[in-house]
């Protein structure tokens, strides 16, 4: 019956030893963004997966991967630990960036280091990387993404005083007007915006917008020839 | 022997799990994503430094969010933690979130009173951090296309019965 005991003992710290080897760590980095814009918060989320027998112990990740010249840190830790990671189990880890300059980047991997078992050799191993990435300008963004609502806001109400004071205006026939410049629709709805923002500022200041196929219009805009 | 081998286990469970924590003094902050046009899913990270009365400098700590544990992060500078989870946008409603800390001690307590439907609450953490979370910005209710589309509309019309008026 001791016997027996030891055998199973043995065996036991056999399959401790070499069978399973005990924790196994998989881990991935991503961007939790759907466009990386100059200036504005840039997510990265680290998952780290024991796909092993055993828990993981003294899990450390590292990533050295951005230069603090080119990025700043709005929160989070760029090297964390955790004292264990239980066997089928997952952790993640959030940091926030602030990219710094426009342009090409490439997110390389972060490192990762652990025991796999108690007293065993520290293993290091990579997360995956998500590659090459473009930062798009500030200024690129707001022109092609992000209209600002304040603007949008201010943009309307101008629009909305303007085109009534000018309806008003537009019968004793003294000035250009807007209404054929904002009515060319078929600029294309984004572009639209610019010039109706732009025919409120120019406009106001009797200067005749510059915009190429546009220039004609206004020139031509004129009361009496709206009138025949 | 079984008594003391028990014994023995028992200590190194001990000697191997964190430290544990008198008085704590905690210093949080908070970040939670306000700009949903960039980023495909809302985050929620709390830093915090903890500060022990016994000078405990190496805690393990488990958070609770609604329900939902995570391990906290330990960083590279002593007394420094982080715990930082994400959500889709649309679950990330607006309003405060309470995060539970809890100590190993406490951790284990909380495990128990889950599994056995007890009440959860009645498990006191070691301390908790309400973080603010104003909503991700969408962008505008209407799109500019839209906008722009009925602004031309307006126009359209507005100059059609000037025109008239004039002509009249």
């Amino acid at each position: 019956m001791t016997k027996m005991l030891h055998v199973f003992l043995v065996l036991a710290l056999l399959g401790l030893g070499s069978g399973d080897e005990g924790a196994r760590l998989l881990a991935s980095k991503s961007l939790l963004n759907r466009y990386a814009v100059e200036g504005r918060d840039l997510t990265l989320q680290y998952n780290i997966y024991n796909v092993g027998s055993s828990a993981a112990l003294e899990v450390e990740l590292s990533d050295d991967s951005f230069p603090p010249e080119d990025f700043g840190i709005v929160s989070g830790m760029l090297n964390v630990k955790w004292d264990r990671i239980a066997p089928a189990s997952n952790v993640s880890h959030t940091v926030v960036l602030r990219p710094l300059k426009a342009g090409y980047f490439n997110f390389t991997s972060a490192s990762v280091s652990y025991l796999a078992q108690e007293g065993g050799q520290v293993v290091v191993g990579y997360t995956s990387a998500p590659g090459q990435g473009g930062i798009l300008a500030q200024r690129e963004f707001d022109r092609r993404f992000s209209p600002h609502y304040v603007s949008s806001i201010q943009f309307k109400i101008c629009f909305f005083t303007r085109s009534l004071w000018l309806a008003l205006t537009c019968r004793e026939c003294h000035r250009p007007t807007v209404f054929l410049v904002c009515n060319s629709v078929s600029v294309g709805a984004q572009q639209t915006l610019e010039i109706l923002s732009d025919c409120c500022l120019h406009v106001d200041h009797g200067v005749p917008i510059k915009n190429g196929s546009l220039l004609e219009v206004v020139m031509s805009s004129k009361c009496n020839q709206l009138v025949s | 022997t079984m008594i003391r081998i028990a014994a023995f286990l028992a200590l190194l469970v001990v000697a191997c799990s964190g430290e544990s924590c008198t008085d704590p003094v905690i210093t949080p902050s908070a970040y939670t994503t306000s700009d949903a046009v960039i980023s495909s899913e809302s985050v929620f990270i709390v830093e915090l430094s903890l500060a022990c009365a016994n000078g405990a400098q190496s805690v393990t700590l488990y958070a609770d969010v609604n329900g939902r544990q995570f391990p906290v992060t330990r960083g590279q500078d002593v007394g420094k933690y982080q715990v930082s989870w994400s959500l889709p946008h649309k679950q990330a409603s607006s309003g405060t979130y309470q995060v539970k800390f809890f100590d190993e001690e406490s951790y284990s307590a909380l495990r128990k009173a889950q599994r056995n439907n007890e009440d959860v609450n009645a498990i006191e953490p070691l301390f908790s951090v309400n973080i603010d979370h104003r909503g991700a910005w969408n962008g505008p209710w209407v799109s500019t296309e839209v906008v722009a589309a009925l602004i031309g509309i307006l126009v359209y019309y507005m100059a059609f019965s000037a025109k008239s008026t004039i002509q009249a």
